[in-house]
């Protein structure tokens, strides 16, 4: 063996979550190797992309906000109930979200993912680019490295932190994940759309670098089980659908018809008229919550990010890149102490799990574990959107008639299509995942 | 042998986006990459070098970032590399650049390599004058254009290179050659070779030389000199298509048959009928009467 080919941690994977634990970790003094398979961090990511509270780097990164790529911070909320042809929105805006440390910010993948790279790399860590990494290498139950795809393509660490994606190889590989079934899992399909400074902060009622973050459900996909954003860059806007991939299968719909038919949606078209398409990229999304969480270490490996399903999907709530970022921390704090101790077993890095579990990580996870069932709820999808615009309708319309009072009109309209029981039932629910 | 590669970084094709309206370019979005034609211009001495022995000697001319193709090239094989660099050579047109090479490549020792490779143009400017230029300062023949390369066994031990050679509208020179000389390879030549892990590993951490032209004995950058100077920069129209009209004197089957054809001259055509042997005879004389074969 080389002894060029051993590090003191391997990390697989230059996106926020790989990119976070190798930056840790050469700080720290250890050798570590920042495995990427696109010609540059970023080259391959796909995410919508809010990165909400990104304080979390800038403790790390003292100059973060001077410095880092990101497109604008998000003032403004907004969440629409889409029906066929009308939309019923619920919109927030605080000047409170406009000061450092933002709440949250739109990222270009591509731009952000490579600066924080960098940041890594100016730490000493090496960036090896271009390069996939197939398998893990074992002694005994031990992961002593990894095999790239080159020859001679062994690299040797105590400590290897997969922080592959989505679909995570390593993670499967080392049976710690199971196979995933298709209601786990979504398909995000995204557009970057140009449109211009002015015109984005006047089309969106946005001043200087504010921006905004806007989720949408029911007709926006369709009879699909999933929903659409929009959120604003600089001078483009990033938008697109995220479909359970069952759901997909079932109703044999292409997914870029999908987007084709939400932006042509009444409500969305006139947000995106004479965009211009920039880029255009799907990928999977982990959505399933709690349940799809799998074993985060065995001896020698951790799993952070993506690879280990840690994205926030609950409804109002659509998180991941925060998520990844304090999992990397997470995963190199544990693999420091493993190198303090000298002791890469298994026992040792559990520690990584019980980090997480004192976190917001595995704490919100757990909180909302309801939640993606409901979400994915055929009536909360499918119907109750329709019915919410249909009840603001009639609540509305002023026909030259007596009126009726409101709580009259809207449960007529309501129980139009759905049982005062289910009505319920679904109440309850909702306020089992997302509110006691 | 002793073989030399010229390098450049250049955008990759895939990541520049273009304003249709402003015909701005979006640097933002750039990714440099090791120019696609340079690649070929590498892996060719590569596997020169490999066949008849040597010594292959990669460089470029760029500010820090062009490091990266010289770790490309180290961790394909070259054996040493460097970087030119001075901050007035942002302004350098490509008969600068190419001067600067030139005195680069005297100053080595006594003599020139017996080879040098370039890209036949690069992806963003695609001026194609570096390789040319390049060749003329120091007094080499030089071959452009190069899609075939083979070496061919010489009695006398010496290296015989047979050249393929584009030309325009899609003619073919072949050529039987031997260095000194200046090659200049379009990206077609080969595919470049993906370096072993231990190689990428070794050159990623390597330390790059690096060499301030300005510096040279043989260099006097005369900006003046350089003759293009670029006035506008727009994207082409698209070519307009021309409409035949077809003759309304014609019957419809005719007048549809004038569409379909683009209202060029009917299209000549033989048919051919009797046994193999001589039709083939037949297609070989057509062939060689039309300069095909």
């Amino acid at each position: 063996m080389h002894a060029q080919q051993q590090f003191d941690a391997i990390v697989v994977g230059a996106g926020p979550a790989g990119s976070s634990a190798a930056l840790v970790l050469a700080r720290a003094g250890l050798r570590v190797a920042l495995i990427e398979r696109g010609e540059y961090p970023g080259a391959k990511n796909v995410s919508g992309a809010v990165f909400y509270a990104p304080g979390l780097l800038a403790e790390l990164l003292p100059s973060f906000w001077d410095e880092a790529p990101f497109e604008r911070y998000i003032t403004r909320r907004v969440l629409t109930f889409l029906g066929k042809e009308s939309a019923f929105s619920l919109d927030f805006h605080t000047r409170h979200f406009a000061l450092p440390p933002y709440n949250g910010v739109t990222v270009l993948r591509p731009k952000f993912d490579r600066w924080l790279a960098g940041k890594a790399v100016e730490a000493g860590a090496l960036l090896i680019t271009s390069t996939v990494v197939d398998d893990l290498l074992y002694e005994g139950a031990r992961v002593i490295g990894v095999q790239c795809r080159r020859d001679n393509g062994a690299l040797y660490a105590p400590v290897v932190i997969a922080a592959d994606g989505a679909n995570s190889f390593l993670a499967k590989k080392a049976g710690l994940q199971r196979e995933f079934s298709a209601e786990e899992m979504s398909l995000g399909v995204k557009e970057v759309l140009r449109l211009g400074t002015r015109t984005i902060e006047e089309r969106f009622h946005l001043t200087g670098d504010e921006g905004m973050a806007s989720e949408y459900v029911g007709e926006a996909t369709g009879p699909i089980k999933g929903g659409a954003f929009l959120y604003t860059n600089r001078e483009t806007l990033s938008l697109g659908i995220i479909v359970q991939i069952a759901s997909l299968a079932q109703q044999r719909i292409r997914p870029y018809e999908l987007l084709d038919r939400f932006k042509q949606h009444p409500a969305v078209a006139p947000l995106v008229r004479d965009g211009l398409t920039l880029e255009y990229s799907a990928h999977m999304i982990p959505e399933g919550g709690w349940q799809l969480v799998p074993r985060l270490a065995r001896a020698g490996l951790l799993v952070a990010g993506d690879a280990a399903a840690l994205v926030f999907a609950a409804g109002i709530f659509l998180e991941g890149m925060n998520f990844a970022v304090a999992s990397g921390l997470a995963a190199a704090e544990t693999a420091l102490e493993a190198h303090q101790k000298g002791d890469f077993s298994a026992a040792t890095l559990a520690g990584y799990r019980k980090r997480l579990e004192q976190s917001f990580v595995l704490q919100d996870l757990q909180r909302f574990r309801l939640t993606p069932a409901f979400v994915n709820n055929e009536r909360l999808q499918n119907i109750y959107p329709e019915l919410l615009c249909q009840a603001a309708e009639q609540v509305f319309r002023s026909e030259g008639r007596p009126r009726k009072k409101l709580g009259s009109t809207i449960l007529t309209t309501l129980r139009s299509k759905v049982s005062l029981w289910t009505l319920l039932r679904d109440g309850w629910q909702a306020g089992r995942a997302l509110f006691f | 042998m002793r073989i030399a590669v010229c390098l450049k970084q250049a955008p990759d094709c895939s990541s520049v986006y273009v304003d249709p309206v402003s015909g701005e370019v979006d640097r933002e979005r750039f990714v440099q990459t090791l120019n696609a034609a340079d690649a070929c211009a590498l892996e060719a001495a590569l596997r020169l070098k490999e066949q008849r022995g040597g010594s292959l000697f990669a460089l470029t001319l760029g500010p820090d970032e062009s490091d990266e193709v010289l770790r490309v090239a180290l961790a394909m094989g070259a054996d040493t590399v460097e970087r030119l660099w001075h901050p007035s050579a942002v302004d350098w047109g490509p008969l600068t650049i190419a001067a600067a090479l030139a005195a680069r490549l005297h100053a080595d020792s006594s003599s020139l390599p017996d080879l040098i490779f370039c890209g036949e143009q690069s992806s963003d400017w695609a001026s194609g004058t570096v390789g040319p230029a390049l060749a003329a300062y120091l007094g080499l023949p030089q071959i452009t254009g190069v899609i075939g390369l083979e070496a061919l066994p010489d009695p006398s031990g010496q290296l015989l290179l047979r050249v393929t050679r584009r030309l325009e509208r899609g003619y073919r020179e072949r050529l039987l050659t031997r260095p000194p000389l200046l090659l200049t390879v379009h990206e077609t030549l080969n595919e470049p070779r993906y370096p072993s892990l231990p190689a990428h590993l070794a050159a990623l951490q390597a330390t790059i030389a690096v060499c301030d032209p300005l510096s040279l004995p043989q260099f006097a950058p005369d900006v003046e000199a350089e003759e293009a100077t670029i006035i506008e920069v727009r994207i082409p129209r698209p070519r307009p298509h021309r409409l035949a009209i077809p003759d309304s004197q014609l019957s419809p089957f005719e007048r549809i048959g004038e569409i379909v054809s683009g209202g060029t001259s009917r299209r000549q055509t033989r048919l051919l009928e009797g046994p193999p042997e001589e039709l083939a005879h037949e297609l070989v004389r057509f062939l060689k009467e039309r300069g095909f074969v």
